[in-house]
């Protein structure tokens, strides 16, 4: 019977895994696009993209190999568990997750609510979440940047950004 | 070369108000180059209009300073914040960025100063000396040549650390996104309905979200972009150790520079790929190749160098042909025929102090850019101190922004959004974003010359060795490749054995 994986070995086989993952998500936004380039009519449109994603595939197909060698060369009593893993993955408090789903939310706002509203709000929660505290660093400053930008971007090098209600 | 025409250019430069919009021109073109989302051509085209007002001489020095300062201004953030102000610093950010997090920013800084003094000054002085037989050496170039050139700029890919499959994935990664838009016939390709991608995916939001936006997924785990024991203050005998360390290394100087200068030339390459080729190459001839990504200053300044050089090639081509070989140079063509000079053969007949005096008001402007430069950085350099908990939201209102600031369109941002999570996905499973970064810039290039070259030899492609430039840049270019890859298994089995 194996020993249990220690926290090296979990982490180790989650990095393969996830690279496994994000290799197929690859590979099948590839092949979208490959067969969306061979309705083109002319050889001259496809050629090169036939020639990258074939090249793209031999090689992913290779590395996804190799990661599957490496996680079973590892197997022992107590699997990675992917289950598990996710569910002591604590969503609100995990940075990186939380700026992407801001950033993302962020995009989304500016187009209903408008650039510097939506920036204003973005800077105060995601500043705040990440330990600021006090009116200054919290208020004040996205304040002076909203500003800064308007007076910049848009009065003087008269740039247009999605506006909302009021600004 | 006319000298008496040299002379005559110099001449027109002794003016105390050409003096004063020469200044003028570098601290606004380095002041607006350092914040994100102002690119140099933005730069130059809000000055536009004001120029209409000046005489044409003024007019034109006064926008071309601003060029040469938004260059460096571009390289700024590249070193402290991992932003490149304009796509051919992004190789500023390979080992300037690095560096920063280090504590050592005063001294990549200053490394990017004497970078920009020696690469204006040696690409301004060939093209001098150059301008008249540059121009039948580019005419020689076709399409077959061209793609040897983007093909030979990919190769440095070759010299990533780490493994070759791996980057040649993210390679192939990038070149692949650089097929989405028209086709070289003119058909969509991969634009899912979405008609603003017809013309490409943007450069901007592309790097700026696989640079910018993905390092922030990792500077919010930390404090400080500085680690806690690195921090220190802007050292003003730092930045000039950094400029001097230029100087004591002629030889990657003279490498960048010619490299810089010569692909600045080509209008189809231009800037883009001057300074990934110039960085590739000064890993290559390194005696500590490993130390490329982690902060070499060699990296830095071959990066900075070429990326300086190249804005005097890329001025020859417009001056001798009227070909821009950038959008930013097109806003200073424009500008050129506001005020009645027609680039190209008529300017080179009839004007060719003029072309002369703008040329020497670059070489003059340098030495007055050192000054400029060390008063900004020794200032903006504080930039570092601040807590990531304001940096990162910041720099992602400033990244959204430069990329609404491209063409007003929201799928700018998508495509910032996309890149960004990308370009954090490829770093966290440990591919090298040069990859994909270097892919996406040259995959439009080589599409557009392979297809030209498939439509005059695709019948017989055998022909192709009838050019004797392509035949000498074919062989280079293999070279390139299959050397670093020997090079790689070699020193694999040597780790293994010892």
């Amino acid at each position: 019977m194996g020993r249990k994986a220690n926290a090296y070995e979990r982490g180790f086989k989650m990095k393969k895994i996830g690279n496994i993952i994000f290799l197929i998500f690859v590979v099948i936004i590839s092949t979208a696009y490959y067969f969306d380039v061979s309705g083109l009519p002319d050889i001259e449109e496809r050629i090169y993209v036939y020639f990258l994603y074939w090249a793209l595939l031999i090689l992913i197909l290779i590395e996804i190999v190799k990661n599957i060698k490496e996680i079973l060369a590892e197997k022992n009593e107590d699997d990675t568990n992917i289950i598990n893993y996710f569910k002591g993955l604590s969503i609100l408090k995990n940075k990186q997750i939380i700026l992407g789903g801001s950033l993302v939310i962020y995009v989304v706002m500016t187009q209903y609510i408008g650039f510097f509203i939506s920036s204003f709000m973005y800077f105060i929660g995601l500043t705040y979440f990440l330990g600021t505290r006090g009116i200054k660093g919290v208020i004040v400053v996205p304040a002076g940047l909203c500003v800064v930008i308007y007076i910049l971007f848009v009065s003087l090098l008269g740039i247009n950004l999605p506006q909302g209600l009021i600004i | 070369m006319n000298i008496e025409l040299i002379f005559s250019g110099f001449g027109m430069l002794l003016n105390i108000e050409v003096i004063l919009f020469l200044i003028l021109g570098l601290a606004i073109g380095v002041l607006l180059g350092s914040i994100p989302g102002i690119s140099g051509m933005i730069a130059i085209s809000i000055m536009l209009v004001p120029s209409y007002y000046m005489e044409p001489l003024q007019a034109i020095v006064f926008l071309s300073a601003i060029y040469t300062g938004s260059i460096y201004g571009g390289g700024l953030t590249a070193i402290l914040l991992n932003i490149p102000g304009t796509p051919a610093a992004v190789p500023t950010c390979f080992d300037g960025y690095p560096l920063t997090q280090q504590g050592k920013y005063s001294v990549a800084l200053g490394t990017g100063i004497g970078s920009s003094i020696i690469g204006v000054l040696i690409s301004y002085t060939i093209i001098l000396f150059l301008l008249v037989p540059i121009g039948s050496f580019v005419l020689s170039l076709g399409p077959p040549e061209m793609l040897m050139v983007v093909i030979f700029a990919f190769s440095i890919i070759g010299a990533s650390k780490g493994s070759i499959r791996k980057t040649f994935i993210v390679g192939l990664i990038g070149l692949l996104l650089g097929t989405i838009g028209a086709t070289p016939s003119g058909r969509p390709r991969g634009i899912m309905g979405e008609y603003a991608l017809f013309e490409g995916i943007d450069l901007v939001p592309a790097l700026l979200g696989l640079l910018a936006v993905s390092e922030l997924f990792f500077m919010i785990e930390k404090e400080f972009i500085v680690k806690e024991g690195d921090k220190k203050s802007t050292n003003l005998k730092e930045i000039f150790e950094g400029i001097i360390y230029v100087f004591k290394n002629p030889v990657n100087a003279i490498r960048s520079a010619l490299i810089g200068t010569g692909i600045g030339l080509l209008p189809a390459a231009g800037v883009t790929i001057a300074s990934m080729t110039s960085y590739g190459q000064a890993q290559r001839a390194s005696e500590n190749p490993e130390k490329f990504g982690e902060g070499a200053q060699e990296g830095l300044m071959a990066a900075e160098v070429a990326n300086n050089s190249s804005e005097g090639g890329s001025m020859a081509t417009m001056l001798s042909f009227g070909i821009p070989g950038s959008s930013t140079v097109a806003v200073l063509m424009a500008a050129l025929m506001i005020h009645g000079l027609n680039p190209g053969p008529f300017l080179m007949r009839d004007h060719l102090d003029f072309a002369y005096a703008i040329i020497l008001s670059n070489i003059i402007g340098v030495f007055l850019l050192a000054i400029i430069a060390v008063i900004f950085v020794y200032y903006f350099s504080n930039i570092v101190n601040i807590p990531t908990r304001i940096l990162v939201p910041a720099i992602g209102i400033f990244s959204v922004l430069g990329a609404y600031s491209v063409r007003g369109l929201f799928i700018d941002v998508l495509v910032l959004l996309v890149f960004a999570f990308l370009g954090y996905l490829v770093r966290k499973y440990e591919y090298p974003i040069m990859g994909v970064v270097l892919g996406f810039i040259l995959g439009g290039m080589m599409d557009a010359e392979f297809v030209r070259t498939y439509t005059m030899y695709g019948n017989d492609p055998l022909a192709l060795f009838n050019r004797p430039l392509f035949v000498v840049l074919l062989a280079i270019t293999l070279l390139s490749y299959i050397v670093p890859i020997i090079t790689k298994r070699i020193k694999g089995k040597g780790n293994v054995s010892s």
